[in-house]
């Protein structure tokens, strides 16, 4: 099955943007006074906003997992979903295999993309001086992390549908390189 | 093949589904059954490391168990979720219980793909009842 990327990429574009304007705006003036759906601590704002996105992925994420894992044998070890899931479930969603795994054999997994697909059409203004690839600075990076909540969230929910419970976490500091920690539960 | 009751259990040993025409007393004797399945189903399901055997990391488990009357098979996911299918005592082809745990497989991906559905609760929408109950009359 396939998806077009381009709508792939906007509607997540989308979806992230109408989630952050939804945490950090007050929606409609409501009836009642105390509206408990706007929070005013931006770090509050920051932590709701990635708890949304990452449930939503998590949610189609285990969805997805049977789907894609329907024409196969069972899997033998936590080795074979890591391989599954850094071939077929990141071609399927990403259009490609990721660049390179790590791993320290004791449940912990360290994924990189050097050209990530939510982030590929992601740029920062010209700022008049270099037109090379640059670090992002603090700001920048806290608004690139918002596109990876929900493929974190993906990760997340297939990686417990087909058995192992992790934390996955993700950082970036180049555009559109980045890089995905896969932490099992069971290992601690 | 004559089925008498389709079982979907969830990963924790929940079920999902139970889809049988008895009701009553008789209904509670083939739940039963199917509980008693996943005892069986567990002892197929190899652990999963050091095992090279590739024949035993099929989904398809085949006949778990004969009672007097009735014959259960089985098959697990790789989601961990277990089917059960409960026949009469009639001679089946392996061949076709395969083929039916496959179908049934496709129309529990489109009932999780229902967006009222979420993941891991009892599925109950008309769809999916309607897909099994004519996928029970074509086989």
């Amino acid at each position: 099955m396939s998806v077009s990327e381009s709508i792939w990429s906007l509607l997540l574009n989308e979806f992230v943007n109408y989630v952050v304007s939804s945490v950090s705006e007050p929606s409609e003036p409501t009836k009642e006074e105390n509206n408990e759906d706007f929070i005013n601590d931006p770090e509050d704002q920051k932590k709701i906003t990635k708890a949304k996105l990452s449930n939503a992925g998590y949610q189609i994420g285990q969805k997805l997992a049977d789907r894609y894992t329907k024409d196969r044998s069972r899997f033998r070890e936590q080795v074979d979903i890591i391989r599954f899931l850094c071939k077929d479930f990141w071609t399927l969603l990403f259009g490609k295999n990721v660049d390179n795994l790590k791993t320290n054999h004791r449940g912990m997994w360290i994924i990189r993309d050097e050209n990530f697909r939510p982030l590929r059409n992601l740029s920062f203004p010209f700022d008049g001086k270099n037109l090379k690839k640059f670090d992002l600075n603090e700001n920048q990076i806290q608004i690139v992390q918002r596109f990876l909540y929900f493929p974190c969230g993906l990760i997340r929910g297939a990686l417990s549908a087909l058995g192992i419970d992790a934390d996955v976490d993700v950082h970036c500091s180049l555009i559109p390189a980045c890089e995905f920690t896969v932490i099992s539960k069971e290992s601690n | 093949m004559k089925i008498i009751c389709v079982g979907i259990i969830g990963p924790q040993n929940n079920p999902l589904l139970i889809h049988t025409d008895f009701s009553g007393e008789e209904r509670k004797n083939i739940e039963y059954i199917v509980y008693t399945a996943l005892d069986f189903c567990e002892e197929k399901i190899p652990a999963m490391s050091g095992n090279k055997k590739s024949s035993l990391f099929e989904s398809y488990l085949g006949l778990l168990f004969p009672t007097e009357d009735l014959r259960v098979y089985g098959y697990v996911t790789n989601t961990h979720h277990k089917y059960v299918l409960v026949l009469d005592d009639s001679d089946v082809k392996d061949v076709d219980t395969k083929k039916f745990f496959v179908q049934l497989h496709d129309i529990f991906i489109q009932a999780i793909s229902n967006p009222f559905y979420n993941y891991g609760e009892k599925i109950e929408s008309l769809n999916f009842i309607s897909n099994l109950k004519s996928l029970i009359s074509k086989s």
